[in-house]
């Protein structure tokens, strides 16, 4: 079922089960190509749960225009099974992200510090590495974002 | 020079985990290292150093048991093992990366099915899992999981099933035939994380009916 999404004000509703569901299907073949396991890019101390609900959707904002903006539309799937599951969660999230650009437009997504400093080290976790590890990294790091999202 | 190939030596690394007991299991080929030796190392996503995994070094056994270094549930694990043989020949192999919470296996939970005149009553045991909570108290699946519940289903005959669904322990099939024999299967069910255990399977007879008719 659909899954309310409470991020300050701004609340919306999302098929987090469907997108789990796709992921979880290629977790395992995306995540096996990330042989930098010494580096994580959603990290703990940046966490959505770990952010205070005002600055939520901003730093989830943030985080989905990165996916799509710099991860999606750089990754170069083996095969078209995956290529199709990508495609798939990329319209998810951008679904998402629609919304919580609706909640941007209706003054119920302030950006505050604390959303753009968790925001500018996720950033930097992710440009210190070399593009496509970074891109590679990021996609099998979907499950951790899956996991803040029910958690928020 | 020609690297060796020890690929003999390890394969199949990787977790079994089953309500949170996470087991590291691996084989090797026995004939072509039977005195191979082998060592485990893990690590958490994203963290830099490998621990050595106390108890499993230089072991012969195929196996070992990292619930306790891996029962973080919202933590990324990895884990290692290096075989080396009698002839200095080794190996190193990696497991995929690791989360109890989403590759754990559910176990078919433990039931007590209990028939009367024209009904059987179903109680669904708690299942206890390896993980504890701050105040130490051992943590259930029900604990662990807020969409957990138990599917039900009583075979009547070719035809006729009855089917009961809840969160709650104690369920009861009623309007039976009494001295009948019938087929029960309780599954535990995580939706929202796509688990489903083995069925439990309860074979029983209701009671005859002694009332005079």
């Amino acid at each position: 079922g659909l899954k309310t999404l409470h991020l300050g004000s701004c609340v919306i509703t999302t098929n987090l089960h469907g997108i789990r569901s796709g992921f979880s299907e290629i977790r395992d073949s995306v995540q096996a190509k990330d042989e930098i396991i010494d580096i994580r890019i959603l990290r703990k101390t940046q966490s959505l749960q770990g952010t205070k609900p005002a600055d939520r959707c901003c730093l989830l904002h943030h985080i989905l225009r990165l996916y799509l903006d710099r991860v999606f539309k750089n990754y170069q799937p083996p095969d078209h099974h995956i290529f199709r599951k990508v495609s798939r969660l990329a319209n998810s999230l951008l679904t998402i992200k629609k919304d919580l650009r609706l909640c941007h437009a209706h003054m119920s997504c302030p950006c505050g510090e604390e959303a753009a400093e968790k925001y500018s080290q996720i950033l930097s976790h992710f440009e210190e590495l070399p593009p496509q590890a970074a891109v590679v990294k990021a996609l099998g790091e979907l499950d951790i974002l899956l996991q803040w999202l029910e958690e928020a | 020079h020609i690297a060796e190939d020890t690929s003999d030596l390890l394969q199949h690394v990787k977790f079994q985990s089953s309500n949170f007991e996470n087991i590291l299991t691996w084989d090797g080929r026995p004939e072509s290292a039977p005195d191979a030796v082998y060592s485990v190392q893990y690590k958490t996503y994203g963290e830099g150093e490998w621990l050595e995994k106390e108890g499993c070094q230089r072991i012969t056994r195929k196996s070992c048991n990292l619930t306790v270094e891996t029962g973080n549930l919202t933590e990324l694990y990895y884990a290692r093992v290096t075989a080396t043989d009698g002839t200095g020949r080794s190996a190193t192999k990696t497991t995929d990366r690791f989360n109890s919470l989403q590759h754990t296996i559910i176990k078919p939970p433990d039931v007590t099915c209990i028939p009367k005149v024209r009904s059987i009553q179903m109680i669904v045991h708690p299942s206890y899992t390896p993980i504890r909570a701050r105040n130490g108290h051992q943590l259930t699946l029900e604990n662990i999981f807020q969409g957990l519940l138990y599917r039900l289903k009583l075979r009547i005959n070719h035809t006729y099933q009855m089917d009961l669904e809840g969160k709650q322990r104690e369920f009861e099939f009623v309007g039976l035939t009494p001295d009948t024999e019938f087929l029960g299967t309780i599954m535990i069910c995580i939706p929202n994380l796509f688990k489903e255990s083995a069925p439990y399977v309860c074979q029983v007879k209701t009671l005859p009916d002694r009332t005079w008719t």
